[in-house]
């Protein structure tokens, strides 16, 4: 229960000096009915979301102003109890884990019966192969890498076989579980880090502002568990018992082999963290039993677990290097720069959306100076745990710059959830140091003639700068929205849009795919399109062809698609060893939303003005020996196998 | 550890894996009697650690992850797998396991007095809102599902007949199947009508079509009273 404690707990700071304003935050505990209000607030805001789920549904298009403000309604409430000094530490560790759980529940409440956005699905078939085969490693044809970091798709698997909840609702559990440990871990270090309570949730508060929170944190996919058991390691080794000597590690060592198995990226920022924090430790003199050996392990967890996976992950992160390079080298010559806030399709988003992303960026660039130099100023007196956080904080930067070119701004989002933990506990650290206290309490004496002539009627009193703090929390979570979860169209369901992941998975896709699960055979190699090669991997059961797995280049396979009829066609098809051709016709109604129709070197992919004709789409009517064997208005399904193919 | 407590935590590991391994339960029964089981093996596994409630809460979410995961990834190296049966065997064993390293710890069942003032009324009042939202949003896919398609497709073909599906959600009508060689249009079989009366359950309906000679056929679903072509498949006989 979230009671006010009276007396309160005694608030204490590791540096503060303030002690009159603590003793004053002290004495009167926060009414009840402003936590009950918060409450409902919140739940509220939930219902928002389910009702703009709702009108994107039934009406096929839902209004974003309407997402923000309820999303706000989630957001709002429990910020101003957590940011209230009168609100017990219980209560304001209550209302934060509500509040993270609040806003997970909002993206059941837009796809509540199935995964839709393409990493899930993604993720979604890999589960199906290991309910299948019982075995892990199967293949994977649209990210190969994914089988070989299965820790979300076994525990997912694990709750669907120990409960009997269908796949979607075992993955559920598994995100809110996820959820918990990333807030009460991120908490609970900080906690430890900077020994005070508010600085903690302050941090843990200002986390959730992170682009990728909402949406990417959320997903069905393979980071969402890994990062918040990234928390929980740092955490056990920082609880573990002294007296146990190495044996006191066994658990932060077995939780950092889970990270190895779950994901890459994560388990490699393990690694680095651990090691920047024994480096600190070393420049500081201040040593930390066992951090070393703990670093060690875990780096040898990483790399056992790296040499297994090495076959599929070394072409994944050579690809993407390669690509950020490009983009990189693009950009500077001046070539490669993208419309920023404009998707592939030329759908610009309204001005209100890119202030709000702006004004969430130059928030995190206000908070990020005095932050850092704040850390600087007092690094001999900061702990090295402190110190890593503000080493990583430095790096923030790289997440608005990434954004300048297509080719990396997927990879600055994906580091911002790594970057935020150092930043936002960077901020807290600054914000309650006495040296800002001082400079409030000084523009509080400017403002106190203010208050005397407008009396306030409400009761709710709460110091300035915590409603200038709640207020721009709340600007950098709807910014942060913004950046984080692209355009708007793809917020939630909606009306069909070509080439639009979550927008372009309706009835008419999901009944092909439904189809060829029933009546193709297991594993048939299929061509197709970005959203419909998804579909048919993981409800068809097929395997959709790549470069990779077809030997063909995508600018030339993508010809049975999107390119006018050639006589060439039946060659292509054969040399990919196409067996059937999954055709959209609504692709020649519109440009793609995501940039691509199939993939990247598709045919066209950097010059296409206009769609392709129905006619490129539906050329193989006219080929002796392809049959036309599904037709549902949309999408024609071809069996190529009566082809002429040459030996 | 009280005889009663033992029991009652046996029963709960027994009385999940059986659920789970009968399989014919309903998934109400079998997911709360499972989560039930999960939590409370977490539960006594971690109990001495933790100060606070929320230390504990951490422990047992994370501790419940890593185990799935590190269990997991140590049954797929067995020559079973990640089976139904070794899931609920090995979690079993897990448990006994668990129930044995902490037989010295007791739990106190201690029903908390729940005050009845604005902070519980408004806990019940969200739960309520929080829920009502779910069936707002289920609601939605219902309708969302029940949306008008009509899907004609090839179940088989033979020398002699060609069997095609109508797989129809939400639609009704009278509708007719032409069927005719590409090449020579002469020899045309058409259908009596087919009445589709599929409403957001959805319908399937199989039809065969016979065909007279070898080639490619084309076969049409239209409106039984005539009109365009819906739907067209391209078949080949041999």
């Amino acid at each position: 229960m979230m009671r006010a404690v009276y007396p309160p707990q005694p608030v204490s700071y590791s540096h503060a000096r303030d002690r009159t304003a603590v003793m004053r935050a002290n004495a009167q505990p926060l009414a009840q009915g402003w936590s009950a209000l918060a409450i409902i607030g919140t739940s509220l805001g939930v219902l928002g979301q389910a009702w703009y789920s709702y009108q994107g549904r039934v009406s096929g298009s839902s209004s974003p102003a309407e997402f923000y403000v309820s999303l706000s309604l989630v957001f709002v409430p429990p910020t101003l109890i957590i940011l209230n000094r009168r609100a017990s530490k219980n209560a304001r560790i209550g209302f934060l884990l509500y509040m993270s759980l609040a806003l997970i529940a909002t993206r059941f409440m837009l796809y509540p019966t199935m995964f839709e956005y393409h990493d899930e699905i993604v993720h979604e078939w890999n589960v199906i192969t290991i309910d299948k085969t019982s075995h892990l490693f199967a293949s994977n044809a649209i990210l190969p890498v994914t089988p070989y970091y299965p820790g979300l798709e076994i525990a997912t698997s694990a709750v669907e076989h120990l409960t009997g909840l269908p796949l979607h609702s075992a993955g559920t559990v598994v995100l809110f579980l996820s959820r918990i440990v990333m807030t009460l871990g991120l908490l609970l270090v900080f906690q430890k880090v900077s020994g005070n309570s508010f600085i903690s949730t302050l941090a843990t508060l200002l986390y959730t502002l992170n682009p990728q929170y909402l949406l990417f944190n959320s997903e069905f996919s393979y980071q969402t568990v890994a990062l918040p058991m990234c928390f929980f390691c740092i955490y056990l080794f920082s609880v573990r018992s002294r007296r146990l000597g190495i044996w006191g590690i066994a658990p932060s060592v077995a939780v950092a082999a889970v990270i190895a198995v779950s994901h890459h990226l994560t388990s490699v920022a393990l690694v680095v963290t651990l090691w920047t924090w024994y480096l600190y430790t070393r420049m500081n003199k201040r040593r930390e039993p066992d951090l070393a050996l703990f670093a060690t392990l875990s780096t040898l967890v990483v790399a056992a677990w790296t040499w297994v996976a090495r076959k599929e992950l070394i072409p994944y992160i050579s690809g993407i290097v390669q690509q950020s390079v490009g983009g990189i080298d693009g950009l500077l010559s001046g070539l490669l720069g993208h419309k920023l806030f404009t998707d592939a399709a030329g759908d610009k988003e309204p001005d209100w959306q890119v202030l709000l992303a702006l004004a969430s960026v130059l928030l995190a660039c206000l908070a990020l100076a005095p932050a850092v130099w704040y850390a600087y100023r007092n690094r001999r007196s900061l702990s090295p745990a402190a110190l890593t956080l503000a080493t990583v904080a430095v790096l923030y930067p790289i997440v608005p710059a990434g954004q300048l070119a297509a080719a990396t701004g997927e990879v600055a989002e994906r580091a911002s959830g790594f970057i935020f933990v150092g930043l936002a506990f960077a901020f807290a650290s600054w914000w309650y140091s006495p040296g800002i206290q001082r400079v409030y309490r000084a523009a509080s004496k400017q403002l106190s003639d203010l208050r005397r002539r407008y009396r306030p009627a409400v009761r709710f009193r709460m110091r300035r700068r915590v409603w200038l703090l709640a207020l721009a929390a709340a600007l950098g979570f709807a910014g942060g929205v913004v950046d984080g979860s692209g355009p708007d169209w793809g917020y939630g369901p909606g009306s069909y849009l070509v080439s639009a992941d979550n927008r372009s998975v309706d009835q008419l896709a999901l009944q092909a795919a439904y189809w060829e699960g029933q009546h193709l055979p297991a594993g048939s190699r299929v061509y197709t399109d970005r959203v419909n090669g998804l579909l048919a991997q993981t409800y068809g059961g097929v395997a959709p062809l790549t470069p990779q797995t077809s030997g063909v280049p995508q600018g030339i396979l993508s010809y049975l698609l999107l390119a006018p009829a050639s006589t060439f066609d039946p060659e292509i098809a054969c040399l990919g060893g196409v067996q059937y051709l999954i055709a959209d016709q609504r692709l020649s109604t519109g440009l793609p939303h995501v940039g691509i129709y199939i993939d990247n070197g598709e045919y066209l992919q950097s010059t296409r003005t206009a769609p392709p004709a129905a006619s490129d789409l539906t050329k193989f009517d006219q080929v002796p020996g392809a049959q036309r064997i599904f037709d549902n208005g949309a999408i024609r399904i071809y069996n190529l196998k009566g082809l002429a193919c040459q030996s | 550890m009280p005889v009663l407590e033992v029991l009652v935590r046996l029963l709960l590991i027994a009385g999940s894996a059986g659920i789970n391994l009968d399989g014919h339960l309903s998934v109400w029964l079998s997911a709360a009697v499972g989560l039930a089981a999960m939590v409370a093996t977490v539960e006594l596994a971690v109990r001495p650690y933790g100060a606070t409630l929320f230390d504990r809460l951490l422990m047992m979410a994370g501790s419940l992850l890593a185990a799935l995961i590190l269990l997991g990834v140590v049954l797929n190296f067995t020559p079973w797998g990640m089976t139904l049966e070794t899931w609920n065997v090995a979690w079993a064993v897990l448990g006994l396991l668990v129930l044995f390293w902490r037989r010295q710890s007791r739990t106190q069942v201690r029903l908390p007095k729940i005050p009845i003032n604005v902070l519980s009324l408004s806990i019940v009042l969200a739960a309520a809102i929080i829920i009502g939202a779910g069936a707002l949003a289920i609601s939605a896919v219902r309708k969302w599902d029940g949306k008008p398609v009509l899907a004609f497709s090839l179940v088989s073909s033979s020398a002699t007949t060609i069997t095609t599906e109508i797989d129809a959600t939400s639609v009704s009508g009278r509708y007719s199947i032409v069927a005719f060689p590409q090449v020579r249009k002469t020899s045309r079989y058409t259908s009596k009508p087919i009445s589709v009366s599929a409403g957001t359950g959805g319908q399937t309906i199989q039809e065969r079509v016979p065909v007279s000679a070898k080639g490619t056929w084309v076969i049409d679903l239209e409106p039984a009273d005539g009109g365009t072509v819906i739907r067209e498949l391209i078949v080949d006989v041999e």
